[in-house]
């Protein structure tokens, strides 16, 4: 439990400092290691909010929250195939 | 009849986080539709300190690099720099000049433009998103609207798409999708230049015009405001037009400073 609190912390701030594939990458990576890791949700709508301006291609800034629940969905239908 | 328990495991593991992904959604888009201000607020205010942190060290750790550098290669450097800097002054001086009399001639003829120059920080560049956008240090308590241009020297590189009080975003005219109208080198032709992301543009002319290598494009209007040089041209025996590729002469990835034009 104390190692996914810390976990959420580095990457709430890394989504601030690194570059947001990146910090997908581990929220990925975490969603192998911990339950139903929402986090990786709430990582895409950050990003949406921090960086996201909607232009003539994407009317509605919201690639990285579309990312990130398609990751979580694969996870979860991928679950009970995987055993870790 | 007697089930597996795995079975009903199953089943109910896949309901709950999909029941948890969707709240979440449902929230985020209630906070997106209704209260996008407070949500950015709060999240540049998280993110000032630490994007200052992150400036800091990477100046911190620049001159440290420099530092152990090799001495005799800098003195060089620098020598070359500052013969530069100083050909740079002198085309300046001239420039000024120009600018003044420019400036002159259009209040003579009844063409003054009333526009108020922000000077802003680059907080977040393109490297770091996928969108082609900017956030900047400038926002509605200093006067920034949405759509004003953004310009860099004398290009203009983007347009404010969202204000909140103390910061604002940019979307890059470079952006994937974006379309602008531009005019190439003294063709006086208007044509549409495509976003292509990362500080690319194309753009598609009929090959009658004569386009060169390095020609200027700009926006059309009373003010020169420079768009890129041609970079690139492609031209085929069959095909009627001509697509032309250029970059903003200004690099998106080191960029820390920016000026957003405020109309009066």
């Amino acid at each position: 439990m104390n190692t996914r609190i810390i976990l959420d912390i580095l990457l709430f701030v890394a989504v601030f400092i690194v570059p947001p594939w990146l910090v997908l990458l581990v929220a990925s990576l975490c969603l192998f290691l911990f339950k139903d890791f929402y986090e990786i949700i709430f990582l895409g709508i950050i990003m949406d909010f921090l960086f996201g301006v909607p232009t003539q291609f994407f009317v509605l800034p919201v690639i990285y929250t579309l990312l990130a629940s398609i990751i979580f969905l694969i996870r979860i239908s991928l679950r009970n195939h995987l055993t870790f | 009849m007697n089930y597996l328990l795995k079975n009903n495991r199953r089943e109910t593991g896949i309901r709950k986080p999909l029941i948890g992904m969707l709240t979440i959604l449902i929230v985020a888009a209630f906070f997106y539709f209704f209260a996008p201000h407070f949500v950015n607020e709060s999240l540049y205010r998280v993110a000032q300190p630490l994007w200052g942190a992150r400036d800091y060290i990477k100046e911190k750790s620049a001159s440290l690099i420099s530092v152990f550098a090799y001495k005799e290669r800098l003195m060089k450097e620098n020598l070359s720099l500052l013969n530069k800097l100083a050909e740079a002054d002198n085309t300046l001086l001239d420039l000024d000049e120009y600018k003044k009399e420019n400036i002159e001639l259009k209040k003579l003829l009844g063409r003054v433009s009333y526009e108020k120059r922000i000077l802003a920080v680059v907080l977040a560049k393109p490297n770091r998103s996928l969108y082609d956008s900017l956030v900047i240090d400038v926002g509605e308590k200093d006067g920034v609207a949405v759509g004003d241009p953004v310009l860099s020297g004398g290009f203009i590189i983007g347009e404010v798409r969202e204000v909140s009080t103390d910061n604002s975003k940019v979307t890059l005219n470079s952006a994937p999708g974006e379309i602008s109208t531009v005019r190439v080198g003294d063709s006086g032709v208007d044509t549409e230049a495509f976003g292509r992301g990362g500080g690319n543009f194309l753009l598609k002319l009929p090959k009658e015009i004569f386009v060169q290598k390095g020609d200027l494009i700009k926006f059309a209007g009373i003010a020169p405001r420079f768009f890129g040089t041609v970079d690139h041209i492609e031209r085929t025996e069959a095909d009627t037009f001509q697509f032309i590729l250029f970059k903003l002469p200004v690099n998106m990835y080191t960029l820390n400073w920016v000026e957003v034009v405020h109309r009066e």
